[in-house]
């Protein structure tokens, strides 16, 4: 979309700043700087504040702790809770239900599924491990930092992962006479262009090739009078791939961040 | 669900081959009995490893669809009820689509539509996906009566009668075929009110010079189709592999209520009909994770569910 892109100097920038396209022409992607709080409420037994440009999700996570309602217990295995809270008050018109608050519900369905793969859960039979989000500040990729957010928390609350998932947001879009461009990690305003397509792909760390689980929002595709970007067998492969080599990024920053507090926290402990 | 086959095994005048029967009869409430009791080791092991399923079908093959429309016709504008059979009879999804219309004021030149599900337990996300997936392929600007004054507000409720497997796919393909049975009433503007006629012939009886509109039927410019897959890691069987560990992935299409318990994954693509490589929407979630090849496979399928889903929605408008 031509307002989001600005011109200047001859590059070809998207609207938060980063590049768009290599001096070849080809797509360039970036991911927005990440930032990583870890341990930051006290109540909480783990939580994490991940901001990714101007996107800011807090987690916090209370667990194993016991169900408070006894039909959530499961034999054999831990349950995983999700709850996400946007921060968006109730309008006093409750007929429409803000697409928003529906959109979350289904999050909270594909985290707590991802989440549920990814914990140890025949570790900590009947109990329950519950995940707190809190969208702090929506600029894009919401559902991707939420997901890095949460694992981060997990990871400073102690709770076993046999998997680390690394979500990555992909923006397809059509810019002007260009064929289909494949962008990392959108913004609030691309991604809200009715024109553009967003699919989420969360892989895992053991074996980046494989894929977790998958989520998009495709274009309005029924305005035909102008092109819309369209999602092919081809683009989901091409993401595919794409996500594998994005996952390492998200890793290492992770392993960066509980390496930080481990060394804060042993100094703290074991200064004297 | 346990029969007792000892009473008929007494009376053995009425039946010549009665130890048949009665073996047949033992055999049946033993399986009922393992099924319900433990559906995750016997599913597996007395059906997939032998390449079936509970109802017969093969992994690729999808339950018998049907889509009918205009089943409701006192209320509702529209309306469409679909049918998943399974071979036995047993494993039968249904659900019933109805599309009623108000009058309100829109805040752009186009009117509004809004997905509500029954039962509502639990199916929150369902709703919401609907919900998107129907705002994405609606025009909503053939709703509009007065711009900025008056449009159509739609609601479409979607009731699932009897849920078995590939819910999903049903409450789709209902909704759309409640859309395309939709017809919009005649309407009149008068004074500023929009009021709505009984038929189109009360419409053509009007002065030439009120502002008037003719009954109209929804136009759809994309048709979705869905298509529901299971993932199931099982074991492969000794003939198969030399090493006993490994064990592979096994796709099911449209999976039925027990076989997607047991299911360790599930992935929904939705397909435009009207335009098979467009993609709408794809989801995947579950406890195993798939790699390229079988989301490339599940694309495939996914085409060759839409070419057989097309014919029978074109047919029903």
């Amino acid at each position: 979309m031509t307002s989001s892109i600005s011109k200047s100097n001859n590059t070809v920038r998207r609207s938060d700043g980063r590049l768009l396209l290599n001096a070849d022409g080809s797509a360039c992607t970036t991911l927005r700087p990440l930032s990583c709080e870890l341990s930051c409420l006290q109540r909480a037994d783990g939580s994490s504040l991940w901001k990714s440009g101007s996107t800011q999700v807090m987690a916090a996570v209370y667990g194993p702790i016991a169900p408070r309602i006894p039909s959530q217990e499961k034999g054999d295995e831990a349950q995983v809770s999700v709850v996400i809270k946007s921060g968006r008050h109730n309008n006093a018109n409750n007929n429409s239900k803000s697409n928003n608050s529906m959109l979350e519900r289904e999050w909270e369905q594909l985290l707590t599924s991802i989440l549920t793969a990814c914990i140890d859960t025949h570790a900590y039979a009947r109990t329950v491990v519950e995940v707190v989000l809190q969208v702090v500040q929506d600029d894009g990729s919401v559902l991707a930092a939420a997901l890095h957010s949460s694992v981060a928390a997990l990871m400073d609350a102690g709770v076993s992962l046999t998997n680390l998932p690394v979500a990555t947001t992909f923006l397809l879009s059509i810019h002007k006479e260009k064929p289909l461009l494949i962008l990392l990690d959108p913004s609030s305003n691309e991604e809200t262009n009715p024109e553009n397509c967003v699919l989420v792909m969360v892989t895992e760390n053991n074996d980046p090739k494989r894929i977790l689980a998958t989520h998009s929002m495709t274009a309005t595709s029924s305005k035909k009078t102008k092109t819309v970007a369209t999602l092919s067998a081809t683009t989901v492969l091409s993401c595919a791939q794409a996500a594998a080599k994005a996952t390492p990024a998200v890793v290492t920053f992770w392993r960066l961040a509980m390496e930080q507090r481990v060394t804060r926290e042993s100094q703290t402990l074991w200064s004297s | 669900m346990l029969k007792a086959p000892a009473q008929k095994a007494s009376s053995s005048k009425s039946h010549e081959l009665g130890s048949a029967d009665v073996i047949q009869e033992w055999a049946d409430a033993t399986l009922q009995t393992a099924l319900s009791l433990d559906p995750n080791a016997y599913i597996p092991e007395l059906f997939w490893a032998h390449k079936t399923r509970p109802d017969g079908r093969i992994f690729g093959q999808a339950r018998q669809t049907t889509i009918t429309p205009g089943v409701l016709q006192q209320n509702a504008l529209g309306s469409a009820l679909v049918k998943l059979t399974g071979g036995s009879g047993t494993s039968n999804t249904h659900v019933l689509a109805g599309v009623t219309a108000d009058i309100g004021q829109p805040s752009a030149n186009q009117g509004d539509l809004k997905v509500t599900l029954t039962p509502s337990n639990n199916n929150g996300p369902l709703e919401s996906w609907l919900q998107r997936l129907l705002l994405q392929v609606m025009d909503l600007e053939q709703l509009g009566i007065i711009p900025g004054r008056a449009a159509f507000g739609l609601d479409v409720t979607i009731c699932i009668l009897n849920p078995n497997g590939s819910i999903a796919d049903a409450c789709l393909l209902a909704a759309v075929g409640a859309l395309q049975n939709t017809a919009l009433p005649p309407i009149v503007v008068q004074e500023g009110r929009v009021y709505t006629l009984d038929n189109d012939a009360q419409q053509k009886e009007l002065p030439e010079s009120w502002t008037s509109f003719a009954s109209q039927t929804l136009n759809l410019p994309v048709i979705p189709l869905p298509l529901s897959m299971g993932v199931m890691r099982i074991k492969a069987s000794k003939e198969d592999d030399n090493n006993n560990n490994e064990s592979k992935q096994q796709w099911l299409v449209d999976p039925s209520g027990e076989e997607e318990e047991v299911c360790q994954g599930a992935i929904t693509v939705v397909l435009d009909g009207l335009d098979m490589d467009n993609i709408l929407s794809l989801d995947y979630q579950g406890k195993v994770s798939m790699d390229h090849a079988d989301l490339a496979l599940a694309l495939r399928m996914a085409k060759g569910r839409a070419q057989e889903l097309l014919p029978l929605l074109q047919l029903g408008s």
